[in-house]
Order: C-alpha cells, then sequence, then structure tokens
C-alpha cells in the first residue's frame, strides 16, 4: 500500500464524517489520491462517466424506481393492503401480519427498499396507530423490519449492483432470493405472533368471508405483476433491465385503466421524484465504481486474499466473521457502497474457498439490507422518521427483537445453502 | 436571485423527468416491437444511456437536495448548531477548491474525446460527456455560495 491511499482513506473517512455527501467525498478523494500518486486527475472523472455510459445493467435502477413510485401515487398499495387485510387481519397482531404480507407481495414488484418503506409505510402506520392500538414505535419497527424483504425478492436493485461486480448471473440470483425472502417473512410474522400476544394488541374485527373473493379480484391485477417479471425474464422474453421497464409500464397502465387512480399530476410528480432518487443513486453508484479502480490499481484485493489465504480450511468460518464484519460496516456505511466497494475486495477470496458466488450475493444483500434497520445509520429508520415524523428513539426501542429475528434467518441461510440455492438449482444452475 | 435559482430548478427538474420518461418509453418500444415485430434497435441503448447519464448530472447540479444524497449525519449531529456549521463550510470549502482544481484537467480530457465518436450513434463523446463540466461549474457556484451564507449567518450569530 502506498502513501498516497493512506491519504485517500483519510481524506475519505474526514470528508464522510462531517456530512459530505458520500459520492462527493469519493469523488473528492480520488482526485487527490489521484495527484498524490503522480497519475492524471482526470482519470476520476473518465472512471466516473465511463462507469455510468457503459454499464447497461444500471438503467434498471432508475426503471425500477419509477415503477416503485409510480405504484405509490397511484393506489395499487391501497388495493394490496385491502387484500391482505381480508386474509391475515383476522389474527391477534393482525395489522402487524397484514404489514409483513403486504411488504412481500410489494417487494416482488419494486426493487427499492426506500420505495417500499416511503410508500407501504404512509399508509399502513395512520393505521396501525390509529385508536391508539399499536405504539408508533412498534408500527415503525416492524414497517422497518418488513422492508428489509423487499431487495431480497425479485426485481432488486441491490442485487442488481452484486451482478455488476461479481459476474454472478442475474436471473439465478433473483431466482435465489425467493426462498429466503418468504422465510425472513414468515420468521417476522412469528416474531409479531408473539410480541402481540405478550403486548396483547387488539384483535381487528375480522373482514366477511364473503368479501374475500371481491377484494379478491380488486387487488388481482396488481398480484399478477410479479409473475409476469418472473415469466418474462425466465422466459427469455426481456432483460432484467427490460423487465423493470415493463413493470413501470404494467403499473402506468393498471394505475390509469384498472384502477383510474393516477392523474397527470401525480404522475409527474411520481417522475421527478424517480429522477431525484435515481441521480442520487446513480452517483453513489458511479462513485462507488471509481473508488473500485482504485482499489484493483492498488491490488487490494489479492493482497487480502493472501493475507486469508490460511482460513481456507474453514471456509464457514470465513463467512461468519466476513458477515459480521458486513454487520458491523452496515451500522455506518450504505448498502451500495458495501456492495460495490466492500464486497469485490472478497471475491478473490470467495473464488478461493469455493464458496459459490449466487449464495454469497444473497446472503451479502440479506446482510447489508439488515444494515439498513440497524441504529445508528440505518437508512430506512431516518426515511420513517422524516416521513412519518416518529421520534426516532422510539423506533429504535422496538427494533432489537425484528433485528434479533432478520439476524436469526441470515443465520440460518449461511448454515443451509440449499435454501438459497434451491430454487436456482432446479432451474437448472449448475453450483 | 433566489427567484432565477428557483426557476431554473424548476426548468430542470421537468427537463430530467421528461429525458427519464424517453428512457422508460424507448425500453417499452423495444420489448414491444421485438415482441410482435421481431425486430429491435441498437442505437436506442446508447440513447438510453446518454440520456441516463444526463439525468444523472444534470440533476446533481441543479436539482439534488442535501437531504437527497447519500450522506452520514450521525456524527455530525451529536454537536452544536455552530460547530455543525463550520463543518458543513469546511466540507463545502474542500469540495468548492476541489472542483476548481479538477476543471482544468477535466476540460482536457473531455475536449480531447472530440475525436472518439460513440460506438453506436457516431456522436463526439465531448459532447455526451460535456454535462460533467455543468455538474462541476455548478459545484462551484453553489459550494461557494453556500458558504457566503454560511459566514455571514455565523458573522451575525444567527447560529449559535
Amino acid at each position: 500500500m502506498s502513501t498516497a491511499i493512506l491519504i485517500f482513506f483519510v481524506l475519505l473517512i474526514l470528508l464522510v464524517l462531517i456530512g459530505t455527501p458520500v459520492s462527493f467525498s469519493i469523488i473528492v478523494s480520488t482526485t487527490i489520491y489521484l495527484f498524490a500518486s503522480g497519475q492524471d486527475p482526470s482519470i476520476a472523472a473518465e472512471q466516473l462517466l465511463n462507469a455510468i455510459f457503459s454499464n447497461y445493467l444500471l438503467l434498471a435502477v432508475p426503471l425500477f424506481i419509477m415503477s416503485a413510485n409510480i405504484m405509490n401515487v397511484s393506489n395499487i398499495t391501497d388495493k394490496l393492503l385491502q387484500f391482505c387485510l381480508s386474509v391475515v387481519g383476522r389474527f391477534r397482531g393482525g395489522l402487524g401480519h397484514v404489514n409483513v404480507v403486504l411488504s412481500l407481495i410489494f417487494s416482488g414488484m419494486s426493487g427499492s427498499a426506500i420505495a417500499d418503506v416511503a410508500g407501504i409505510g404512509k399508509i399502513i402506520i395512520p393505521m396501525m396507530t390509529a385508536n391508539n392500538k399499536y405504539t408508533r414505535g412498534y408500527a415503525a419497527a416492524i414497517t422497518a423490519a418488513s422492508a428489509t424483504i423487499g431487495p431480497i425478492i425479485p426485481p432488486s436493485i441491490p442485487i442488481v449492483l452484486y451482478a455488476l461486480v461479481s459476474n454472478a448471473s442475474i436471473g439465478y440470483l433473483f431466482l435465489a432470493g425467493i426462498i429466503p425472502g418468504i422465510f425472513m417473512g414468515i420468521l417476522l410474522m412469528i416474531a409479531n405472533a408473539y410480541l402481540a400476544k405478550k403486548k396483547e394488541f387488539p384483535i381487528e374485527s375480522p373482514v366477511p368471508l364473503r368479501e374475500i373473493p371481491k377484494r379478491t379480484i380488486h387487488a388481482f391485477p396488481s398480484l399478477l405483476l410479479p409473475f409476469i417479471l418472473l415469466y418474462g425474464i425466465y422466459g427469455g422474453v426481456m432483460t432484467p433491465t427490460e423487465a423493470a421497464a415493463v413493470a413501470a409500464l404494467y403499473a402506468l397502465l393498471i394505475a390509469k385503466f384498472f384502477y383510474r387512480s393516477l392523474s397527470l399530476k401525480g404522475f409527474y410528480q411520481a417522475m421527478n421524484d424517480s429522477a431525484r432518487s435515481s441521480a442520487s443513486a446513480g452517483l453513489i453508484v458511479g462513485s462507488a465504481l471509481i473508488m473500485n479502480y482504485i482499489i484493483v490499481t492498488e491490488n487490494i484485493p489479492s493482497a487480502i486474499s493472501s493475507l486469508l489465504e490460511n482460513v481456507s480450511e474453514y471456509p464457514i468460518l470465513f463467512l461468519l466473521s466476513l458477515n459480521l464484519l458486513v454487520l458491523l460496516l452496515g451500522c455506518v456505511l450504505d448498502a451500495t457502497v458495501i456492495i460495490l466497494v466492500i464486497v469485490p475486495l472478497f471475491l478473490p477470496t470467495i473464488a478461493l474457498l469455493g464458496i459459490d458466488p449466487v449464495y454469497f450475493g444473497v446472503i451479502i444483500v440479506v446482510n447489508c439490507m439488515i444494515g439498513l434497520i440497524t441504529p445508528p445509520y440505518g437508512v430506512i429508520i431516518l426515511v420513517i422518521q422524516a416521513v412519518m415524523k416518529i421520534p426516532i428513539n422510539e423506533i429504535i426501542r422496538e427494533i432489537w427483537p425484528f433485528l434479533f429475528t432478520l439476524i436469526l434467518s441470515l443465520i440460518v441461510m449461511i448454515i443451509y445453502p440449499d435454501l438459497v440455492l434451491w430454487l436456482p438449482r432446479v432451474f437448472g444452475y449448475e453450483g | 436571485m433566489k427567484k432565477i435559482i428557483s426557476l431554473i430548478e424548476v426548468a430542470v427538474s421537468a427537463i430530467v423527468s421528461i429525458m427519464l420518461l424517453i428512457i422508460f418509453s424507448i425500453f417499452c418500444i423495444n420489448v414491444i416491437s421485438r415482441y410482435i415485430f421481431s425486430t429491435s434497435f441498437g442505437w436506442t441503448i446508447e440513447f438510453s444511456l446518454i440520456l441516463w447519464l444526463w439525468v444523472i448530472f444534470l440533476s446533481a447540479s441543479f436539482t439534488l437536495k442535501d437531504s437527497d444524497h447519500v450522506s452520514l449525519n450521525s456524527f455530525v449531529n451529536i454537536f452544536p448548531e455552530k460547530i455543525k456549521a463550520i463543518f458543513k463550510a469546511i466540507s463545502l470549502l474542500i469540495l468548492c477548491i476541489s472542483a476548481i482544481f479538477m476543471i482544468e484537467p477535466v476540460w482536457d480530457y473531455i475536449d480531447f474525446l472530440l475525436i472518439r465518436p460513440s460506438d453506436i450513434l457516431g456522436i463526439p463523446m465531448k459532447y455526451i460527456f460535456i454535462v460533467y463540466m455543468i455538474f462541476l461549474a455548478s459545484l462551484i457556484i453553489k459550494s461557494g455560495f453556500s458558504i457566503f451564507e454560511i459566514l455571514i449567518r455565523l458573522k451575525n450569530k444567527k447560529i449559535t
């Protein structure tokens, strides 16, 4: 390691600590690094521009964000909520279950946890807290916890990013996420049932059985979307990036013609929000990729790989300690940065140890999503706090049991790789 | 001055929204035309990538607010307002100076790309990447302006 790289890391950490946007911090530190190591400072711009311009896969990011925003401004989410309410709302802690099931379905449509929580949270948190049925901390905590499932079940922006750095098949990665996502949902529902009994949450008056067919029909077009996407990708009709556009088109069509709930103003708002959030995502992805350039030039991955050579007898031990590291980093770093910058450091070692890249990808994405709800830098918690004005300490107080449940599901996935790899293997994955 | 800035913001956010809409439409047309007419257009991919690059940097230049960016606030938040303002000023100053420092080498690089056409559409890469210069310029102006604002507020003891 050179002195230049030391300067790079110190400057980067300082800039991020004083609140500079992460993307700008990376661009500035890279420029200084290039200057200090006697290279042309314009390489930073070159890397950034070319990274964005040459990665067709990245176009999935704005499209997935757009489809989630369209669903949020039209009342598709509301129709799904009515459906979930009629199915799982009748048990104790019913709205908690509704929350989890809604996230499971919604995550089959949108690619981002932030969009999930902003869309679902705005509807279900006021419902849960009405008449003081649930404390607002609990409502926020279970919304946050269930939103982590979003990017595990396809479509998923973090999985697209992992595919970008690892060259693992995006199709198989998407398939591999389905069972772990459902598994996490089931564990969260068990946790909710237990807490509901302990805290004596009320039972909702059940929706009459004769209402169910009507509500199902109403929700049916939205329930169909995940299947259309999966068929499209695995049937060879479209690429994952095109699937993102089709998801947005489908959401637009049913919002306009089936639910008749999308105004021109709402649509413009959705486009506007999507442009802003995808620009901020694109900027951070691009800058994370310049950081990768430095890491590769400085040969850091092979240094780490040779450092870790003697762990090769215990792949599981390596995997557990790496996950612990990512979990800790997730408390302070953004998931995008972890997937694009930290994960590539370990990819050579993963290959050396014979760990399957698809399995590893799903584990890491699950791990990063848990990072989104860990204090102090849990982006999802911050979003709920910003959107719903619920004090952060009330959310954090209630989040621990759910955090524990999600970590438990991560450990189970690490120990039983078949949970992740069974479905891709059924579809012909040889790993 | 404030009025002009907000006018530019509204105009640019309309432009980037339309660009995003075009990307979306191109993709839809591509899927449909391939499925129904079994033809596809190669240039559409490059065109979408150009628009996507412009959406990112135009937004970063004009419409992205501090809260839109991914940044770490939990460390800064433990300090009183005055220290926070000083941190902010330092961070902006570093951004401003390094952006000024970047202008010349980056311009050399982008200007040089005049001779390199893009793969499919044949547009000189200079005109595709020039949006980065807009981004650098806005970074310099915006951060310079904000530093000035913070200093005045500090001097007038509006931040305690």
